[in-house]
């Protein structure tokens, strides 16, 4: 694997308060953006995704994604400066066994509406850091020439009116 | 093994160039459809995998018995199901099979020495080392394929009494007929079927439907009572176990007349029903399913399918396909062309009354009728799965009740995914 979820962020994605959104394409080509309840990291470094809803377009997104190779973006936020989008392909969409199990008890203790449909199991291809600060940082170290000129005056009594 | 059409590789076209031939089709169902289409056989390193203590061997089926020596059913990576095929080396095929096999790791599907993808097991359910209170083994009572509980609730069917009645495709018959001889009993008892469905269910998330079928029994005042009341025997007890509309069931039953569908809509609490008219065409129909064309007919079939959309609404009733069968020689369609057109003609035909066929790939079987047949190739049932699913979106009708997790069966339910 050639990208790896780091431990900061494996705290996020396995938040329970966390923001998750997942970022799909129709097999017709529409985008589609929904709002997850449960992420989180496997043994492996692998994303899942618990999906508790058979009928939504987002699940059948996901399984088209997986039958034709095709991308999925997951965003987080901590709601507290940490946010980050995972990029990558769904490998395996896992339906039963120990594993399966285990996680339908979890999901289901804590809450009893939940259900379990599947674990959709995602290798990251890329991880992109949303964090407004560090990519302001980063474009004013890198790209000088951005942006409005009146924020760099020496002085900003010069912002003043004569 | 002996391979009844050892030159089929030379006069089919090949999966790898179906793969280029249809690239809105995903592989995994294609993979699948030819595993039920050619079946598959464990090599040496995956049976040394295969636990019977983890993993589900034995079950029990309409058909008989199977024991360990076959895997009840594997798992694609996508969470496709391969429900059927698991041969060995002492059963005759129409093709060779596939071989499953354990290659650095994992459990892989190859064919001609490639792997074409990873396989999984399924597992042994929790209760089936259990026993009822009347000391019936538990795995005797239920079969799980995969998420779905089956109950198979007679095991002979009166279809056979007819003199050539049998479904010619069928092995149901030789199995109840030989037990019947024996004096085994071939009925399963009601609170056995309680009680293994109140245990099975203590196995969190495992299963997502009870599904009740039997062999067909004609007696009663009016035909199918006796059977009506086998099924309401069974179903008004499990759904004691359930809230109310809480039993997530379907049942597969001999076509009924309106009276009879809306007792097990009344009294059992069913709201999924299917009928299995098994060939689309009546002429091809009334040949291979003689006794089903003599005592209900075609026409009456259909009637009866329709009835219960009435009874249970549009999209809440189904009817299967025995695809392929009605190729077979001497009085099946000539080609696989003439074949799919009339079958995709006869399921609009259903899907306008609210119907919906599901296809069922055909394996020949050594004890059947039909056993020195040829099922038709890959090609066929890709475009049969393609072509039903077309049809089912474009009137509107869903397959979640016999879809890729409650089912497992059916390509075309797998395609209605996305």
């Amino acid at each position: 694997m050639s990208v790896k979820i780091t431990d900061k962020q494996k705290a996020v994605i396995e938040g329970r308060k966390s923001y998750k959104s997942v970022a799909t394409i129709s097999r017709d080509g529409e985008l589609q953006l929904t709002t997850y309840r449960y992420t989180g990291v496997d043994e492996n470094g692998n994303l899942l995704i618990y999906q508790l809803i058979e009928t939504t377009r987002t699940n059948k997104n996901l399984t088209y994604a997986l039958w034709f190779e095709k991308d999925v973006l997951i965003s987080f936020s901590d709601g507290e400066g940490t946010e980050f989008t995972v990029k990558g392909v769904p490998v395996r969409n896992i339906v039963a066994g120990p594993f399966f199990e285990k996680k339908y008890r979890e999901l289901n203790d804590e809450d009893f509406e939940n259900d379990l449909v599947s674990i959709y199991v995602i290798e990251p291809s890329g991880i992109i850091e949303n964090n407004y600060e560090v990519l302001r940082q980063r474009e004013r170290n890198e790209w000088g020439i951005l942006g409005h000129m009146d924020r760099d005056l020496v002085s900003k009594e010069d912002l003043k009116d004569a | 093994m002996e391979v009844r059409y050892s030159d089929w590789r030379s006069k089919e076209e090949s999966i790898d160039k179906l793969f280029e031939k249809y690239p809105d089709i995903p592989r995994f169902v294609i993979l699948k459809t030819d595993l039920h289409r050619r079946g598959y056989i464990l090599s040496e390193r995956a049976k040394e995998q295969f636990n019977p203590e983890i993993h589900h061997g034995k079950g029990i089926h309409l058909s008989g018995e199977t024991d360990d020596t076959t895997v009840e059913g594997l798992y694609l990576r996508d969470g496709t199901a391969v429900c059927n095929g698991c041969v060995t080396e002492d059963d005759v095929v129409v093709r060779d099979p596939y071989i499953v096999d354990y290659i650095d790791g994992k459990l892989v599907i190859t064919d001609q020495g490639r792997i074409y993808e990873e396989a999984e097991f399924w597992y042994k359910p929790d209760y089936y080392d259990k026993f009822t209170s009347k000391g019936t083994p538990m795995w005797k009572v239920l079969n799980a394929r995969g998420h779905r509980l089956d109950a198979d609730l007679n095991q002979y069917c009166e279809f056979w009494d007819i003199p050539g009645g049998g479904c010619k495709y069928c092995g149901i018959g030789v199995y109840g007929m030989n037990e019947k001889k024996c004096g085994h009993n071939l009925r399963v008892d009601p609170e056995d079927v309680y009680e293994t469905l109140r245990e099975a269910l203590k196995q969190r998330g495992r299963y997502l439907q009870f599904r009740a079928t039997q062999g067909s029994l004609l007696g009663g005042k009016e035909l199918l009572d006796e059977e009506l009341e086998v099924y309401l025997a069974t179903f008004s007890r499990i759904k004691t176990l359930f809230k109310e509309n809480g039993l997530k069931a379907t049942i597969n039953t001999t076509a009924m007349n309106v009276r009879q569908l809306e007792r097990l809509r009344d009294e059992g609490g069913v709201t999924y029903y299917t009928s299995d008219i098994e060939v689309l065409d009546k002429e091809k129909f009334e040949w291979i399913c003689p006794g089903k064309a003599k005592v209900i007919g075609y026409d009456g079939w259909k009637k009866r399918l329709y009835d219960a959309v009435d009874v249970f609404g549009k999209g809440h009733v189904s009817t299967d396909a025995v695809l392929g069968t009605e190729l077979a020689t001497p009085k099946g369609f000539r080609t696989e062309d003439e074949a799919i057109a009339a079958n995709l003609r006869e399921t609009e035909e259903l899907a306008k009354h609210g119907v919906i066929v599901l296809d069922f790939v055909w394996r020949v079987g050594e004890n059947t009728i039909f056993k020195n047949q040829k099922s038709p190739s890959l090609d066929y049932y890709i475009r049969m799965a393609k072509g039903i699913n077309e049809i089912r979106e474009s009137y509107g009708l869903s397959a979640y009740f016999a879809d890729y997790q409650r089912s497992g069966n059916q390509p075309s339910t797998d395609l209605a995914r996305i």
